[in-house]
């Protein structure tokens, strides 16, 4: 039995109102959800798409010795960290914060789809009390992923990171400091 | 703005230039999330599911008529909707059709699954409705259910006990310890923000 749509809305009739009530109607109940779907299912895994890369491979092959004789002398010069880097990128300061720079050693992918970062950053003041500064993926402009927030310290500071996104779909990354009380968050370092 | 820090640290002004508006909206829309849920956010996937987890279970019990194999199609259509939401283009339309698109799909897949014998033809023309007319009833249910996600609880509720617990609106005043007056005004509104969130669906 559909409702009287008189008692519902009044006597001035709305043809709007009406249409709205017909589809009502005509729709019937949204099921409810069983309990097995009341949360959304895990997601399933996704294959991330990697380059095209044929020549890449070949010289990757050629240069596997090297390779091999670089990621011992890496792990030296990274002082012990025991993090094995696979692609750097890095950082530049601007405005206020020109002289300030970064570096973002970025992991393997790990079995459950996180990418480990090494943040090293130079020349970042503290942030203000109640701030703090953040690392962003960024797309076209805007603030897409937030890579994990931080505090800096006199000279060098070291972040461990862990992100599961796509890395190949952002266009960079930037450092933004989150001051209290303010509206726009200022870029301090950008890719 | 220039922003005066304690310790004496001077962080960048915010010239215009140098910033990025940090504020995101409250309530993103269908094509906001699929393109986040392109990039992995889970969170995304989750406000997605809540959205259309009962439309896609209403359309795929209309489709199939067996609940178990209903169910089965809403898990296949969000497991779609994970893996390829990458090749929604937002610039080509909202999310809400592709999304159709890609549970009519899942839908179908678990139609073919089945292994009855096929149905004997009819000796008589049926009276149910063509292909055609399905599919747009199909097609506006969809829109409904997925309208009355969106819309406040205390008006969601209203419209389905108004319509589908063939309660009276004084029943369901006093189901609620509501006034009459406001059973009625809120109807009224619920209905009103439906035809604005149905719009050209109306006809």
């Amino acid at each position: 039995m559909s409702p009287d749509l008189h008692e519902l809305i009044g006597e001035e009739g709305d043809e709007r109102l009406r249409r709205v009530h017909d589809a009502l109607v005509a729709a019937g109940p949204a099921p409810e959800l069983p309990l097995g779907l009341a949360s959304a299912p895990a997601p399933p895994a996704r294959v991330i798409p990697l380059r095209r890369r044929r020549f890449e491979t070949a010289l990757a092959a050629a240069a596997a010795a090297v390779a091999v004789a670089f990621g011992v002398g890496y792990l030296v010069g990274n002082q012990g960290t025991g993090f094995q880097s696979r692609f750097p990128v890095t950082m530049h300061g601007i405005g206020e914060a020109k002289s300030a720079s970064a570096k973002i050693e970025i992991g393997g992918l790990d079995a459950q789809g996180n990418w480990p970062l090494l943040f090293t950053v130079h020349g970042l003041k503290a942030a203000p009390k109640g701030g703090w500064y953040e690392l962003y993926l960024t797309q076209r402009g805007k603030l897409v992923a937030s890579c994990g927030p931080f505090n800096a310290g006199q000279g060098k500071t070291v972040v461990h990171m862990n992100v599961p996104f796509h890395l190949n779909e952002y266009d960079g990354w930037v450092v933004i400091a989150h001051v209290p009380g303010q509206k726009h968050v200022p870029v301090l370092l950008t890719t | 703005m220039e922003v005066a820090l304690d310790r004496g640290i001077a962080l960048p002004g915010a010239r215009r230039a140098d910033t990025i508006p940090a504020v995101e909206p409250k309530d993103p829309t269908d094509q906001e999330l699929l393109v986040r849920v392109a990039q992995g956010d889970r969170e995304a996937f989750e406000v997605l599911y809540g959205r259309f987890a009962r439309p896609v279970l209403g359309l795929a019990l209309r489709r199939l008529g067996d609940r178990g194999r209903a169910e089965d199609a809403v898990q296949e259509t969000f497991a779609s909707v994970w893996r390829s939401a990458a090749s929604y283009k937002p610039e080509r339309g909202p999310g809400a059709p592709w999304l159709y698109a890609v549970a009519r799909n899942a839908i179908s897949d678990r139609g073919r699954a089945r292994h009855e014998p096929p149905a004997e033809a009819p000796d008589e023309p049926a009276l149910d409705a063509g292909p055609d007319e399905r599919a747009e009833q199909d097609w506006l249910s969809w829109r409904v259910h997925r309208a009355l996600a969106d819309l406040p609880e205390r008006e969601r509720s209203l419209i389905e006990l108004a319509y589908w617990s063939e309660l009276s609106q004084s029943e369901i005043a006093e189901r609620l310890s509501i006034p009459l007056g406001t059973v009625k005004t809120r109807t009224r509104s619920a209905l009103a923000h439906l035809a604005d969130a149905l719009g050209e669906e109306l006809g």
